[in-house]
């Protein structure tokens, strides 16, 4: 620590140690991992009046964790300026914070310290603000990225408006969705049209129209805020950018609020709903397109998918529905009941061989859940049916990848992944080990097509998993594949491994193609996940590169943020392996 | 008491339909029928089956183990039966062609409750109940041939 320049005088320094002292939580945390008053004061020349905090930093599946970084929530744009700056002179990485709900350590690698040289930009508190206009159609909302995605879907509601696309948890901040393509599961059911009302069934992402950006003046060698239309060749690379760029308002346009129905479905065989086609005709495929929007969630070692059926219905309740004003109608997967609680303490302590009575308890509690709740069929705003997942839900890490493909090959992606996931699972049983002790999740939606985008050019993300391949025009999904289990469950990676390669072999052109779900789990080793540098290098820079393209999409995004933040000051190790 | 528990053993066992047709039969073509899958969910542990063409033609009885599933034609009036005693039984009338439908019961068998998924596909038109084993939910199939 001698090395660093602390220019404050004494009477400086008390008043900073007062102002350490006066951070009521984060001065619990300093405390309890043993930081001393030196530690506290290494933000040299730090601009006046911006009084960052230690803060611990844990993600969602608590992979990822820093007992305690820098950490500041500025009132407005200026300040988060402000500390750019000081980080470009003083070589700092900023990063932005919302929830911490992700898997990757896309903001921060694990484990780092605050002698890392990274302050966090925390966003929720106060760059939260949502305008909306309505004086023309589509109607647009200007939000700032630190809204969580519940305040802004409650802000549209009000005004009659609302998402297709939104991912499952409420609690998320909109700048964190957009970093990583965050999305739901739709696609367009038989005869519904509701593209012609502003909405699309790609990601989040494809609904910018613009944005605003912290980039380097080349003048003036500061970072200062810069707005980019959609159709513009450089907003690409910032549509999705995986936290390698800092947005601070994003205009989204938005259609007219929908009243949907949400059905469970717990009887029918996953050997049907991923059977082959010819199989049944209650399969995942028919589901889709019947309605459209389908999410099916298959517990470890049980036969029946808890199936979810969103419907687009008109004005009137439909008669067997449960009217539903609020979100999160689905308790008993929020909350862990202490049957649930003791196995999961007993699979985490290494006694992985009680995961199938686990499996058989997880689907038991969502029966009986769907049940008492009387949760089967529920109905209401758009908001209310499609976001269901509360941070009290069960805390797992998954894999995720995305294939794209035609629409006409769901039902074979699917009934593929099933032959597979089944053969390697009972492979391992076969040696008593249980790698997977959650759910398969699996989820269907469209690709980002820039057309949704009403009276502009639109430009794609680039780095979006949902980016249409130029070469395969007619591929119009995305199918996601999450496997869930429980951190640092023995044999998982190497499960995750091996599948990894398996969806990357099975899922190729001219058939589909597999790009990673950037929020979770991929480039596995035997034993450790994110790491995998053949696979980075290799598969996931295939998977961004068309034949017929000068480029690949990951080189050209990685041109743009080189213009524009040449210093890499948002950026992290995870980050710099992409080569972005 | 025990007169009732016999009569209920001999209703689950003796006197269930021995008409059925296979269970499980799919026909992928579009040929204006639509499919009807009836789940038993858990907590249901009671047996039923389906009967269609005016109740003569019958699935195999099933439990919670295993669904049926079933072609009809829009216009079909059709009938799942309980067998508690009374019977059970639940007339559902097709309203639409080349679609699914899923019927998911649950519940006791005293009891029992069902969602329907697929609403435009297939309307419930009621529930009778019997004692009359020997002629069954089959005695009110006219009533609803009629009338729907």
């Amino acid at each position: 620590m001698k090395n660093i320049k602390v220019k404050s005088s004494r009477r400086k320094f008390i008043a900073n140690l007062a102002k350490i002292a006066a951070l009521s939580s984060s001065v619990s945390t300093i405390k309890s991992f043993g930081f001393n008053s030196v530690n506290a004061l290494q933000l040299p020349n730090f601009p006046n009046g911006i009084v960052p905090y230690l803060e611990k930093f844990e993600n969602w599946s608590g992979e990822v964790k820093a007992r305690a970084l820098w950490t500041y929530a500025p009132k407005n744009s200026l300040e988060i300026l402000q500390i750019v700056n000081w980080a470009k002179n003083n070589n700092y990485k900023v990063r932005p914070k919302g929830k911490m709900h992700n898997w990757s350590p896309l903001t921060i690698a694990n484990g780092i310290d605050v002698s890392s040289r990274v302050i966090l930009i925390d966003t929720k508190p106060y760059l939260n603000k949502v305008k909306i206009d309505k004086s023309q159609f589509p109607s647009k909302v200007t939000a700032e990225t630190g809204i969580s995605m519940e305040n802004l879907l409650n802000a549209l509601e009000e005004q009659d408006l609302g998402l297709t696309v939104t991912p499952a948890p409420g609690e998320l901040t909109l700048g964190g969705v957009l970093a990583i393509n965050g999305h739901g599961s739709a696609v367009a059911a038989a005869n519904e049209n509701s593209l012609s009302l502003g909405h699309s069934y790609g990601s989040l992402s494809n609904l910018i129209i613009s944005l605003t950006a912290i980039v380097l003046d080349n003048e003036s060698n500061k970072y200062i805020l810069k707005k980019f239309e959609r159709s513009e060749p450089n907003c690409q690379a910032f549509l999705v950018h995986l936290g390698r760029a800092f947005i601070t308002e994003v205009t989204l346009q938005v259609g007219k609020n929908q009243r949907m129905r949400c059905q469970s479905i717990i009887g029918i065989p996953a050997s049907e709903i991923f059977g082959k086609e010819e199989v049944s005709k209650f399969s995942f495929a028919k589901l889709v397109e019947k309605n459209g929007r389908v999410e099916a969630i298959w517990f470890p070692f049980t036969d029946k998918p808890w199936i979810k059926v969103w419907s687009v219905t008109d004005e009137q309740k439909p008669k067997a529905s449960r009217e539903v004003k609020s979100p999160y109608n689905y308790p008993f997967s929020d909350n862990l009941c202490d049957e649930l609680a003791k196995m999961i303490k007993t699979i985490i302590s290494g006694k992985t061989s009680i995961t199938p009575q686990f499996g058989k308890l997880e689907y038991f509690i969502t029966a009986g859940g769907l049940e008492y709740n009387q949760s089967f069929d529920i109905w209401g705003w758009s908001k209310n049916v499609l976001l269901y997942v509360k941070p009290s839900t069960l805390r797992v890490t998954e894999s995720g990848y995305v294939v794209l493909t035609k629409r006409s090959n769901i039902q074979r992606v699917l009934n593929e992944f099933y032959t597979y996931y089944n053969y390697l699972i009972e492979k391992y049983r076969e040696r008593s080990i249980y790698p997977i002790n959650g759910p398969v999740e699996i989820r269907v939606t469209g690709l980002e097509e820039s057309d949704d985008i009403i009276n502009t050019s639109a430009l794609p993300p680039l780095l979006s998993s949902l980016k249409k391949n130029s070469k395969y025009s007619e591929w119009d999904v995305g199918i996601w594949l999450n496997i869930l289990t429980f951190p640092g469950t023995p044999y998982s990676n190497e499960f995750y491994m091996n599948i990894e390669q398996w969806i990357f072999a099975n899922y190729s052109e001219p058939y589909a193609a597999v790009r990673v779900e950037w929020s979770k789990g991929w480039a596995f080793e035997r034993n450790s996940v994110w790491k995998n540098k053949l696979f980075i290098e290799n598969q996931i820079s295939k998977s961004f590169y068309s034949e017929i393209a000068p480029v690949s999409d990951l080189e050209l995004a990685s041109a743009i943020y080189q213009k524009y933040d040449p210093y890499h000051i948002f950026s992290s190790p995870l980050i710099e392996s992409l080569k972005i | 008491m025990f007169k009732i528990f016999i009569l209920i053993i001999f209703n689950l066992f003796l006197i269930f339909p021995s008409y059925s047709n296979s269970t499980n039969e799919y026909n992928n073509q579009e040929n204006g029928k639509s499919s009807i899958r009836v789940d038993l969910l858990f907590g249901a542990g009671y047996m039923m089956w389906v009967c269609t063409h005016s109740g003569n033609s019958c699935s195999s009885a099933f439990t919670i183990t295993n669904g049926t599933a079933i072609e009809v034609e829009k216009g079909d009036t059709f009938y799942v039966g309980i067998a508690a005693l009374p019977r059970i039984c639940d007339f559902y009338k097709v309203t639409n062609s080349n679609s699914l439908a899923v019927i998911s019961y649950w519940g006791t068998v005293f009891k029992p409750n069902f969602n329907i998924f697929g609403d435009e596909t297939i309307q419930f038109l009621n529930r009778e109940t019997t004692y009359n084993l020997i002629a069954g939910c089959q005695q009110f199939q006219g009533k609803y041939n009629e009338k729907y």
